[in-house]
C-alpha cells in the first residue's frame, strides 16, 4: 500500500538567490516516489511594490542534496517514515548527476501557488540519489530582494 | 464508508493581541479517527492595499490538551448521517501547547484573497484518539485585529 506523506517546507529561511524549495529521494531499493501536488505562499512580498514573479521548475537527476533536511511527515500517524528523505536549500540547488526539467512555470509574489498533478502525472523517480533519483523542486529565479515562504509537498512512495 | 462533517464560524474577531489562534481544533472519538480534508478562510474587514498582508497557517498533530476556544457540533454533510463522536471548537486564543506535536502542513495566505484548499485525495492530515487532537492553527500575530470567518470539513474514516 502506497505511503502518503507531507512535507511542510522549511520556512523562516531567507532566500536570496536560485534554490530548491524541496529535494526529495527515495532512501529503499523498490520505492517509487512521486510529486502529487504541492504550494508556496511568499509571506514577506506585500503590495504593489513587492510584486514580480519567480520562475518555478521541476527537475530530476541530481545525485547531491543541499545541507538542509527537512522532515516528512507520513498524513497516517500509524505509518513508520522511512521511505524518502527531505532537504531544502536557501540559496543552494542539488547537483551532480545529469538533471532533466520535467516541468516549468512561474508564480507572482503576491499570490499564494498551488500545483496538483492529475492522478499518476506527478514528476515521479524510481532511483536512490546515486543513481540521479532527486526530485528537486527549484526556484530559478534570483529574486529581487530576499524572500522568504511557506509551503507543503505531497509526495507518494510506492513499493513496486 | 467515511462520513463527512463541517465545523465553522462566522464573522468572529481575531485580534492582535491574542497573539497566535487554534483556528479548529478536533479530537476523535475512540477507534473513530478523522481526516481534515478542506479548509476555507476569509478575512472579510480587510480591503485595499494598505492591509494587505499574509497570514500563516498549519495543521499540527499531537496536543494532548486543549483550553478555551468555542465548542462546535459537527454538522453531517449528508443530513442522514449520525452525528460525529469527535469534539471540536473553533477559536482558541490560547493555542495547545502541551505533548509531542508534530507539524503535518504550512501554508499562507494573503488576507486580500481569502484562502480554499482541499487535500490532494489520502493526503489529508489524520488523526486518531491515540494522537488525541489535530488542529488548524494561526501560526502568528495578525497585523491589526481583523473580523475572519471559516470552515473545516473532516471526514470520520
Amino acid at each position: 500500500m502506497p505511503a502518503a506523506y507531507s512535507v511542510p517546507l522549511a520556512s523562516g529561511a531567507s532566500y536570496t538567490a536560485q534554490s530548491d524549495f524541496l529535494q526529495v529521494v527515495q532512501i529503499q531499493n523498490g520505492v517509487v516516489i512521486e510529486v502529487v501536488a504541492f504550494h508556496i505562499a511568499v509571506i514577506s512580498e506585500v503590495q504593489q511594490a513587492q510584486e514580480e514573479w519567480l520562475r518555478i521548475g521541476i527537475f530530476r537527476g541530481a545525485t547531491t542534496v543541499s545541507a538542509g533536511g527537512i522532515p516528512e511527515r507520513p498524513v497516517d500517524e500509524f505509518t513508520t517514515a522511512n521511505h524518502i528523505n527531505t532537504f531544502y536549500g536557501p540559496d543552494t540547488i542539488a547537483t551532480g548527476g545529469t538533471e532533466v526539467l520535467l516541468w516549468a512555470d512561474a508564480m507572482n509574489v503576491r499570490q499564494r501557488y498551488e500545483r496538483r498533478f492529475p492522478k499518476g502525472e506527478g514528476p515521479r523517480s524510481a532511483a536512490n540519489a546515486a543513481a540521479g533519483g532527486i526530485i528537486a523542486i527549484r526556484m530559478l529565479s534570483t529574486p529581487a530582494d530576499a524572500i522568504q515562504f511557506e509551503g507543503t509537498a505531497y509526495v507518494l512512495a510506492t513499493r513496486e | 464508508m467515511a462520513r463527512a462533517y463541517t465545523i465553522e464560524f462566522e464573522a468572529q474577531s481575531v485580534t492582535n493581541a491574542n497573539g497566535d489562534y487554534d483556528l479548529f481544533s478536533i479530537q476523535p472519538a475512540s477507534n473513530k479517527p478523522i481526516e481534515i480534508v478542506g479548509l476555507v478562510l476569509a478575512t472579510t474587514s480587510e480591503l485595499a492595499e494598505a492591509q494587505e498582508e499574509w497570514l500563516r497557517i498549519g495543521v499540527v498533530r499531537g496536543h494532548t490538551s486543549l483550553t478555551g476556544g468555542t465548542s462546535k457540533t459537527p454538522r453531517p454533510a449528508d443530513e442522514f448521517d449520525a452525528a460525529s463522536g469527535a469534539t471540536c471548537a473553533a477559536l482558541h486564543s490560547t493555542i495547545a501547547s502541551s505533548g509531542t506535536a508534530v507539524q503535518l502542513y504550512s501554508d499562507a495566505f494573503q488576507v486580500r484573497n481569502g484562502y480554499q484548499f482541499w487535500w490532494p485525495d489520502g493526503f489529508g492530515p489524520r488523526c486518531s484518539s491515540a494522537a488525541t487532537s489535530i488542529v488548524v492553527r494561526l501560526i502568528a500575530a495578525v497585523t491589526d485585529d481583523v473580523t475572519m470567518s471559516g470552515t473545516c470539513s473532516f471526514r470520520e474514516i
